[in-house]
């Protein structure tokens, strides 16, 4: 049984091919990332996958189900156990942190509407455990978002706030975490916690997918990777397997940096020390 | 006891509040429905027929026109919450005429004429219970699964399908309820004014129930509770202004739209009153209490 099985997925936006026959398969337990140049199809990959709009044509299996995820609203997607964060923080800003969590874990709790309105028992217990849940989540960044729990989301800080992206999507109890770039705009120090966290999130049996530009997290913890260049996909492997390849090296850098051949003389392909491939 | 002018202007201060909260629930997600008259008066229609003419009593007619307008919520929710914005705006303006114009010629209710011959039964106990029951309906939903659900809507729709919250459901849900309430309230007020016709429940109605929310608030459904007090106070205050008062009235809703965009009473005006009524409480209450408005 494959965990996350992707064939011939494709997406037009109208005469623009953002995905073009992607065939991918992840396996349960692993980081899996997702690179490529700007504008490469990653989030559109993530899109889809999420259910934000629907597939121009191609299946996505999740765990053996027959269902086709890509013909799915995204909240029965939500249901089946994926989660994702944005690139663009997609935070409930007046909310505070402490219900931005209760918000992602609304399919693990049951209370309708009359349930609510009497505020029976069950409720209150209900929304007690929820709420000890919601601070343990926060928890799991140490001190960084427990105290601030009762603090509106917009008053947090730009690291904080990617936490809390992060915090939120677990809340929905995730098999599968997609992570749309989650070190955007961290310094070093951030981004080596964050690489921490993600392994801990791996090892509490939860798949991630992970689009990143930071090379060097991605060679810290993806254990494969698919490098997309125009919507399709190029090659995929392990990191230290792909980085030296001339065609993702071509997509990185360009043609011409390929043929002077500077890349590889360096000691072989892209950067991961480096960090950032978009400083080229 | 108090004087007969008195006990109106409350009376119409609760019916204005009820109505009020009636547009609460679809604003509530972010949108905003032109159309309550329409389910006012299918309250008030509905319930006025089943006491005068089945002579079904008041509490069961005021219910059954709550839920003749939940209906049709339903019905024409349906289509309507798959549209946004500006789109749900007209789509709701046109239900509000659709239903002005039945009544207007439908013949079993009185059509041009009106109808007419209901008991007064509404009073202060009754407007104010269904007012009480109301702020603890909302004060209730509000700290709940749905009611997160319903402001995660607002605040950004596309994170929130993907937390798992069906969003159709949930606007198909407020939808109705808002139109529930709007029913209740033209039950209550077909029973105080003792006679209506098509013409009351055109847009001026709707609008005017828009205006509480936006001037009181739209953040919490106090909101609209003070809106709605507010505008039905007001307008007699602003009696000797005469023939001027219904432009210092527009005036003073064009300060205020600068002043307070969000409206007079926000979250944070919630939560700082609540903590200053708790920390002069005679017993002290845990400090935890006053956090989550």
């Amino acid at each position: 049984m494959e965990f996350l099985s992707v064939v011939a997925l494709s997406k037009n936006f109208g005469g623009l091919r953002a995905l073009h026959e992607l065939n991918l398969v992840v396996r349960e337990g692993d980081v899996f990332g997702i690179i490529g140049p700007n504008g490469s199809g990653k989030t559109t990959f993530f899109n889809l996958v999420t259910g934000m709009f629907p597939a121009t044509s191609g299946d996505i299996r999740f765990r053996g189900e027959p269902t086709n995820l890509a013909r799915l609203p995204s909240h029965e997607i939500a249901a089946r156990g994926i989660s994702r964060t944005f690139q663009n923080q997609r935070l409930f800003d007046r909310m505070t942190v402490l219900e931005n969590v209760l918000v992602g874990m609304h399919t693990r709790l049951r209370s309708g509407l009359l349930s609510a309105a009497l505020r029976l028992p069950r409720t209150r217990r209900e929304e007690q455990a929820a709420k000890q849940r919601a601070l343990d989540l926060l928890g799991f960044f140490g001190d960084r978002l427990r105290p601030r729990a009762e603090h509106p989301a917009a008053s947090l800080s730009y690291a904080n706030r990617r936490r809390l992206e992060i915090a939120r999507a677990l809340a929905l109890q995730p098999k599968l975490l997609l992570l749309d770039e989650p070190a955007a705009g961290m310094n070093p120090t951030e981004s080596r916690q964050l690489m921490e966290d993600v392994r801990r999130i791996r090892d509490g049996g939860v798949t991630v997918l992970l689009i990143e530009h930071d090379l060097s997290i991605v060679a810290g913890i993806c254990d494969r990777v698919a490098v997309l260049d125009h919507g399709e996909k190029i090659t995929e492997g392990a990191f230290e397997q792909v980085r030296g390849e001339p065609r993702v090296i071509e997509a990185y850098l360009g043609r011409s940096a390929r043929r002077g051949g500077k890349a590889r003389e360096r000691g072989g392909g892209l950067e991961a020390g480096g960090g950032d491939a978009r400083t080229r | 006891m108090l004087s007969g002018f008195t006990e109106s202007l409350l009376i119409f201060i609760g019916l204005n509040i009820i109505l009020g909260l009636s547009v609460y629930p679809t604003f509530s997600t972010g949108q905003i429905s032109l159309g309550q008259a329409g389910f006012m008066a299918i309250g008030a229609y509905s319930s006025s027929i089943l006491s005068t003419r089945l002579g079904v009593p008041f509490a069961l007619a005021l219910a059954a026109g709550g839920a003749a307008a939940a209906l049709v919520g339903a019905l024409i929710g349906i289509p309507a919450v798959r549209v946004r914005g500006i789109y749900l705006l007209i789509v709701t303006i046109a239900f509000n005429e659709i239903v002005r114009v039945f009544f207007l010629n439908f013949k079993p209710t009185g059509a041009a004429t009106g109808l007419w011959g209901m008991r007064q039964s509404t009073n202060l106990a009754w407007v104010y219970g269904l007012v009480v029951l109301l702020i603890l309906f909302f004060y209730n939903v509000q700290r709940s699964r749905l009611g997160r659900a319903f402001e995660a809507i607002r605040q950004n729709e596309v994170a929130v399908g993907m937390m798992g919250v069906n969003i159709a459901r949930a606007k198909l849900m407020v939808f109705a309820l808002g139109a529930a309430i709007a029913g209740l309230g033209g039950g209550l007020f077909a029973h105080y004014t003792l006679f209506i016709e098509s013409e009351l429940f055109g847009f001026p109605m709707s609008a005017e129930m828009i205006v509480y929310v936006v001037l009181g608030g739209m953040d919490t459904f106090w909101g609209p509770i003070v809106g709605a007090i507010l505008l039905t106070i007001l307008p007699e205050w602003l009696r000797l202004l005469h023939d001027w008062r219904m432009t210092f009235f527009g005036l003073l809703m064009i300060i205020f739209m600068i002043v307070r965009p969000r409206g007079l009473v926000g979250r944070e005006t919630v939560s700082q009153l609540s903590a200053f009524v708790v920390q002069r409480l005679p017993w002290q209450r845990s400090p935890r209490s006053s956090t989550i408005s």
